[in-house]
Formats: C-alpha cells, structure tokens, sequence
C-alpha cells in the first residue's frame, strides 16, 4: 500500500529525514518509534503532505502512485489520513459542519452521493460511540476547548468517520492517561482490517499493548535504524533507545525494510 | 475652507425647505435646536483627513456628491425591501419613511413605539428633555447636519419596569429608486425606564447602485437596571455613504449590550459611544466589519467610565478583501471618580490580500489608579496551521479558507441571540464574503 524509498526532508536547510526507507502492506499495523527528535513526526507530516517541510530526494507510492505529488486534500480523499499529534483549535468552525464536509469530499470523490444532515448524525452517532465520545463535542467548535485526551478521541472518531485506507496516527497516545487510552486502542482496533495499513508514531510502547503491531521500526536521526516484530517495543522499553543508538553506530545505519506490500 | 461653500449651497437650500414644511411642529425649541445645528454645521464644514478624527476617512466624496434631501417626508423615495425582514422573525416593526408621520405610534401601558416626529408633536415631556441633549454635534459637522434635519425616525419609551414581549425593529432603506442623489438625517430616540428590557434591532439597507448618503444619529438612555440588546445591522449599496452615530447614556447598573455588524457600502463611518454615568453599569460592544472590493469602513467606539465599578467589554473583528480598507479607534476613558473600572478591548483582523489595509487603533485614557484595562489587535491572515488541518481531511483550499474565515466572523455572528435573524445575517455576511 505504502512504499517510502530513500526518503529526505528538511525545514529551515535543516536535514531531519534522512533516507526513510519503508514498505507498509495492507492489513498491517507499523508502530515507528523514536526519541524525541528523531524525525518520526516530520514522517508524519510529510506523508500527510505539510509544505513546511521540503522534500530534498526519494519517492513516496501510495497504491503505486506518487504520494509526494499530490496535494494534502487530494491525498486525504485517496484514503491517507493524519491523526495529528497536536490537533488544531479552530474557534468558530462548527465540528459537525467540518466534518460533514470532510466526509462528502471523501464521498464525493469516490462517486459515493454525500450525505444529508441526518444520515450524517445517525452514522456520527454510531462511530461516536466506539470512542465514547460524547455528542456535546460535537456541537462546539473544531477541538476549541478540548482536554488533550478529547482532542486524541476525536482524530480517532474523525478517522473512523473518514474510513481511509492508511491511517497514520502521530502519538495518538502522548497525553493520555489510562482509561483513555484503552479507549482510543479500542477504537483503533475495531478499525483494523485486511484493507487497511495502520503507522503508529509513538514515544512509548504503551499504546502497543493494546494495539499489537506487527512490525516496530526505530527511527534515529533520520532514519529507520532497526526493524523487528512486536517484541522490539517491549526490548526498547526494558532497555530505553541506547542499545539502538551503539547497534546502529556499528552497523550500516540504514535502515532495514520492512516485507514488501 | 473658503472654497467649501459650493458644496454648502445645497444645504442651506434644503434647510429653509425643510423649516418651511415642519416649522408648525414640536413648538419653539426643536426650531431652535434645528438651527443652532444647521449654524455649528456651517461654521464646521465637512471634516478633512487633517481633523485628527477623521485622519483615515476622507469624506471628500461626500462633500462634493450633489446630496439632496427628499422634497416632502418620504415622498419621493420608494422603499426597497429590507432584506433582514425576510427571515419572518417576531417583531414590532417601524419603517422609515413609510411609516406615515401622524400615525400617532403604538401607546399603551407605559410603551411609545412611533415616529419621532408624533413624539415631538405629542409633546412628550421625556422627548425633549433627551433630544440632542446626549448627542454632541458642537465638533461633529455630521451629528450637527443630522440635527438640523431630523425628520424621518422612531422613539421609542419604556416606562420603568416594563419588558416587551418581542423586539423592536427599526428598518431604514437607505434613500433609492428614483431618487439620486439623496441624503436622509434619520434619528432615532430611545428611552429605557429604570428596571425595564428591551431589545432594539436598527437596519439600514440599501440594494441599489446610486449614490445616497445616510447620515443616522440614535440616542439612547438607559435609566437604572434598564437593559438594552441593540442590534445594529448595516448592509448597504455599492455606492452609499452611511455616517452613523450611537449615542447611549447609562445610569447606575444599567446595562448596554450593542451588536454592529456592518458590510457594504462605499464609505461607512459607524461611531458607538457610550457614557457610564452610573456606578456598576456594563457596556459590550461587539462588532464586525466585512469589506471587499475598494470599500472604506471606519468603527469607532468611545466607552466613558464617569462612575466607580462599570465594566466594558468590547470586541471587534474585520474580514478585509481586495484593496478595503478599514479603520478601528476604540478609545477607553477612565475618568478619576472611576474606581474599580474593569475595561477590556481587542480587535481582531483577517486580511485576505495583500491590497487590503487596516488602521487600527486603541486608546486608553486613564485617570484612576485602582482600575483594570486591557487592550489588544491582532491583524493576520488565515493560519497556515489551520489550512492544512482542514485540507489534511480532504478539503480543497478554497473551501478550507472559507470555513475558516466564517469561524472567524462566526464569534460576533453568535452573538445575535435572536435566532432567525441570526441565520438571515449570517448567510448575508457570507454570501458577501464570497462574492
């Protein structure tokens, strides 16, 4: 589904990818972990097509088509859907009406006819309740005046809603106590499916215990430094990132790919 | 100043026709007040952008336009539908000129709600004691034309402890049809009794593309614990003037909630003052001023704090377009006996181009030391943050910016507590922001 080749990035002349190299199937779930800094929200970004960041080399195919190409509305209709890490306030746009747009764009766009206020309610009202969302939210204006932990459950319900076929979901987790969390992995979960890739972009390996990849990738500096199976996270959680950092200073630094989709 | 007197000529024409057909009305003092106006109007002349007050407005346009005023009260001028009726909202409704003169106004228990003139002819004791006595037209060459000439406008007087079951529109269809040209001096008085409530919806409109100038004046007086709701909604042709004048007096614990929204026209200067003369009134002003295409707005507020523990909110948001320009001077004074004044002021732009410019400027004049004032403007344009959110789930640029700027405008449009009138508006503001 998702093919990332030799992938470089920079915002301000500063290099923060590096040579990204990634294959994402369907039915996947990848969890990219890293410290702070290491660029794993820029990859975000950049798949989701933010124009702060310059694309320097690589190619990026999404259903073997260039990704890098298109605009971030059309990526999103394609089916590419960014769970932002800080979710934006945006006083005085009505949530409803956001994201009815939003929904009939992706209908639209499929040939699917959008959706009349009240369909739209009954199915917001069923997806809602995956994430135990209450309907309030839904009448206040985009995420303006949510806790972190709405914020995260309505990027998870606006992803539900928008039902694309790659979700990359950008510390999703960070911010979240307990309770919550169970709450957003349920919601992430029931959305899994053979058609579908998931990317989780985390700091921690909580959220995977609920949530249960099938590949980790660590990401340093730029690049995707090891791969491995769910059992990485738990190792870099035990032993923290150093043990990476001394295996990748002796070895070749690139990354290692992850099977082809 | 020697040369303005051409421009003049037409005015003073019109002032002995108007004196000719109402000197029978409203006894000696309004004659006396009409022309002491029209003689401060003369010995002023049109402000220039060298008058400190009008340093961003010119009004040259207006001077030299042939403004006339219609030849008998309404006659000549036919009425374009006020399109903030449409929406079918509970009111009562007085339309200007249209409603004849000599109607008499709805009188009972305790409520006037009618033209100013029956007031006048009526010789209600509460007319003359607050005409043109709020509204200072001694260095305001426009209050003092719209004083000289009143003619056309409501009164309305709520004895103390009266509510009204619906709000009181007011409508003003700025001068048209057959008639070019044409200046109006509307004027309107406003009198809550202490205790009472009223909500006070004014709407000048205009649809056509002649030039027309409406110079309006409301006074307002708001005696103790009165509470006012007034809506001010203008929505003006192409090439109209509109000169507008609130003037609002309030007494102990009164409070004045104001609502101006403001799109279309050529050049628009809208002036909210407001006098706390009484311990613990409040003030809120909100506004938004929408502009495209090479129109002039100017919002200009004064809040007076006179007396200790008054409060003022005051918020005021522009959306400017192509080459608009727009001005804000919203000016705060915190007289010495103000203690405890709590005062508050921001301003907020959206530009949308690069042509489009904004002058705005808060003033604060404080002469007591135990108060808290606060002033802020933002000018920006649309947060690329923003965009892309709203692009990231799949919203072409175009309609991204649109919703964006709609939440923006949004916060004052909200604000509108009457619910079709809301949605009416609101659908205007936008339907011209996209034009």
């Amino acid at each position: 589904m998702l093919e990332v080749r030799n992938l470089h990035a920079r915002v301000e002349g500063k290099e923060i990818l590096r040579g990204i190299d990634l294959a994402v199937g369907a039915g996947e779930v990848h969890a990219i972990m890293g410290p702070n800094g290491s660029g794993k929200s820029t990859l975000a970004q950049v798949l989701a097509g933010r124009d702060t960041y310059e694309v320097t080399a690589g190619e990026v195919l999404y259903k073997g088509q260039d990704l890098l190409g298109m605009a971030p509305e059309l990526r999103a209709v394609e089916g590419v859907f960014l769970g932002f890490q800080y979710p934006v306030e945006i006083p005085g746009l009505n949530s409803l009406y956001f994201l009815r747009a939003a929904v009939n764009a992706v209908r639209t766009h499929r040939g699917e006819e959008e959706l009349d206020a009240v369909d739209f309610m009954a199915l917001a009202q069923e997806k809602m309740k995956a994430v135990e969302m209450g309907e309030d939210l839904l009448r206040r204006p985009v995420n303006a005046g949510f806790s972190g932990g709405e914020k995260k459950r309505a990027e998870i319900f606006q992803m539900t809603m928008l039902e694309p076929a790659l979700a990359i979901l950008d510390e999703t987790d960070s911010g979240l106590d307990i309770d919550a969390l169970k709450v957003v992995a349920h919601g992430i979960n029931l959305f899994r499916s053979p058609e579908r890739a998931i990317i989780l972009v985390t700091h921690y390996q909580r959220l995977l215990d609920y949530v249960v990849p099938d590949f980790v990738h660590v990401i340093q500096n730029g690049r995707l430094v090891k791969s491995g199976g769910k059992d990485l996270a738990r190792q870099l959680e035990d032993s923290g990132y150093a043990w990476v950092e001394e295996e990748a200073g002796e070895g070749s630094g690139l990354g290692e790919r992850g099977p082809a989709a | 100043m020697m040369e303005r007197g051409a421009e003049e000529q037409g005015y003073l024409e019109d002032f002995e026709k108007l004196t000719a057909r109402v000197s029978s009305n409203g006894g000696a003092w309004l004659a006396d007040l009409r022309n002491r106006a029209m003689k401060r109007f003369r010995a002023l002349g049109f402000p220039s952008t060298r008058d400190e007050e009008w340093k961003y407005t010119s009004v040259e346009a207006v001077r030299k336009a042939p403004l006339r005023i219609a030849d008998s009260s309404g006659a000549d001028t036919v009425r374009s539908p006020a399109p903030f009726a449409a929406a079918g909202w509970d009111r009562y409704e007085l339309a200007f000129p249209g409603t004849g003169n000599g109607a008499g106004g709805a009188r009972s228990d305790g409520v006037f709600i009618g033209p100013l003139a029956d007031a006048v002819d009526a010789r209600l004791p509460w007319v003359e004691s607050h005409l043109a006595r709020h509204a200072d037209y001694e260095d305001h060459a426009f209050r003092a034309l719209n004083t000289a000439f009143m003619e056309d406008g409501a009164a309305v007087r709520l004895d103390p402890g009266r509510t009204l079951d619906k709000p009181v529109h007011l409508a003003f269809p700025a001068p048209s049809g057959e008639a070019r040209n044409r200046i109006a001096h509307p004027r309107t008085l406003v009198v809550v009794g202490a205790g009472s409530r009223l909500t006070l919806v004014e709407t000048y409109t205009g649809s056509d593309a002649d030039t027309c100038c409406t110079n309006a004046v409301t006074e307002i007086v708001l005696e103790e614990d009165a509470v006012l709701d007034h809506y001010r909604l203008l929505r003006q042709g192409e090439k109209a003037f509109h000169i507008g004048t609130v003037q609002v007096y309030q007494a102990r614990n009164s409070r004045y909630r104001s609502h101006s929204v403001t799109s279309g026209g050529a050049i628009t200067r809208v002036e909210i003052n407001a006098r706390l003369d009484g311990e613990g009134a409040d003030c809120q002003l909100q506004g938004l001023y929408v502009a495209g295409g090479r129109q002039h707005v100017d919002s200009r507020t004064v809040i007076e704090h006179a007396k200790p523990h008054g409060t003022s909110r005051e918020l005021y948001k522009g959306v400017l377009n192509d080459r608009a320009r727009a001005v804000f001077n919203g000016k705060i004074v915190v007289h010495e006996e103000a203690q405890k004044t709590d005062a508050r002021q921001s301003n907020k732009n959206l530009i949308l181009s690069r042509d489009a410019e904004i002058d705005s400027k808060p003033q604060l004049e404080i002469l007591a030391d135990d108060v808290r004032c606060s002033h802020g403007t933002t000018i920006g344009q649309l947060e690329e943050d923003e965009l892309f959110y709203l692009r990231s789930r799949g919203l072409d640029p175009a309609v991204a910016r649109k919703l964006l700027v709609h939440g923006f405008a949004s916060e004052i449009l909200d604000g509108i507590a009457i619910e079709l009138l809301k949605d009416g508006l609101t659908a205007q503001v936008f339907s011209e922001l996209e034009a």
